[in-house]
């Protein structure tokens, strides 16, 4: 039993700012589904690209052993793979604040099926462009939210990371309300296959 | 007393009385090596199971083979043979119980099992383990008592 890379998969600085238009354009249709979904003015941060070593990422959300919601969205289709988005415990809290404003009765189930729901739509809507851009069959699966340390719950897309590389491409992003006074910090990994198909995107649409 | 924290793929040496910790184990092990009779212990925080380049990587802590042979090499070194040492494991959870998608899948139960047979194969006794499972832990070793604390967020702490 040997993890073997899969590829030989580099990106190029360049690569990386063309990854994050994909992000981009996954981001404005994720914010106006997001609006429609809250009946108020959601918007959405285009991404803040980050390479980081493998030990840094946890330190975008408090650090190792920081409580973190992770909401994983697998996909199937043409290729497998996975999507995660992980918020700070704070994070988490602001962003109930965004769904639910003036609301403080929220049910616990509710909380976490919102931030599935959330996670589902920003993941949903870059899977969708990179399916239109790259013409494979890319069908988002149902999320899985966890509830724990931030460190732990990265780990399995950190280790698929780690089979090939010692960094990690990060997609950094704040939503936030109208007046932008409630802003969230969502961090997004990409799984390889995932990121391999955001730069194919990427190329795609350089290539217009 | 020091506290020696040990960071995701590497591994670090301690001796009695100080403390080894690694924090948010996931899929990830954390293997700990310790002598009694001298009070040296080791400690790696491991990602994968087996590396595919053997010992030429520059982060021998990242693989479960390599990372043993490397607390092996330095134990070695410090006059500690395989017959002295005890090992503890901890981690090697499936955070998204079975969900998650592509080569990602069962890493943790990849990482303890290769753990196993690396350890196995070079003669050291595992005295105990607190694996799999689908939730986080920290993991913190005393060279004093050669005790393995291990934290989570959920259901406490559990003493090896």
């Amino acid at each position: 039993m040997t993890d073997t890379p899969t590829t030989d998969f580099f990106l190029t600085s360049e690569d990386i700012d063309a990854i994050g238009r994909v992000g981009s354009i996954g981001a404005r249709h994720a914010a106006r589904a997001l609006s429609r979904l809250t009946a108020t003015s959601v918007r959405l941060s285009k991404p803040e690209m980050k390479t980081l070593s493998i030990g840094e990422v946890p330190d975008l959300l408090g650090g190792m052993d920081a409580p973190a919601m992770g909401v994983l969205i697998p996909f199937h289709g043409d290729v497998v793979g996975n999507t995660l988005l992980l918020y700070s415990d704070d994070g988490a809290k602001e962003l109930l604040k965004l769904l639910f404003p003036g609301d403080d009765e929220v049910t616990e189930e509710l909380k976490d099926s919102a931030i599935a729901e959330t996670g589902n739509i920003l993941a949903g809507a870059i899977h969708t462009v990179m399916s239109r851009l790259t013409e494979r069959i890319l069908i988002s699966l149902p999320p899985i939210t966890v509830q724990d340390m931030a460190g732990a719950i990265l780990d399995p897309l950190l280790a698929e990371a780690g089979s090939y590389t010692d960094e990690v491409v990060t997609l950094v992003f704040h939503l936030s309300d109208e007046d932008g006074t409630c802003l969230v910090k969502t961090v997004l990994i990409p799984g390889i296959e995932c990121l391999q198909l955001m730069q194919e995107a990427a190329n795609r649409l350089e290539a217009g | 007393m020091d506290l020696v924290v040990v960071g995701i793929s590497e591994y670090k040496f301690a001796d009695k009385p100080d403390r080894l910790i690694t924090y948010g184990l996931g899929s990830c092990v954390a293997i700990i090596l310790h002598c009694r009779n001298s009070g040296v212990a080791s400690m790696a925080h491991v990602m994968l199971p087996m590396s595919f380049t053997g010992d030429k990587i520059s982060t021998p802590g990242k693989f479960a083979d390599t990372a043993i042979v490397a607390m092996l090499k330095e134990m070695d070194g410090r006059g500690i043979g395989p017959g002295s040492l005890e090992a503890k494991l901890t981690g090697g959870a499936d955070m998204f119980a079975g969900k998650i998608k592509g080569m990602s899948r069962r890493i943790g139960a990849r990482n303890v099992l290769a753990t196993r047979k690396t350890l196995g194969n070079y003669g050291v006794k595992i005295l105990a383990q607190e694996t799999g499972g689908n939730t986080g832990r920290t993991a913190e070793f005393h060279t004093e008592d050669g005790s393995l604390i291990v934290r989570t967020l959920r259901e406490g702490k559990v003493v090896l």
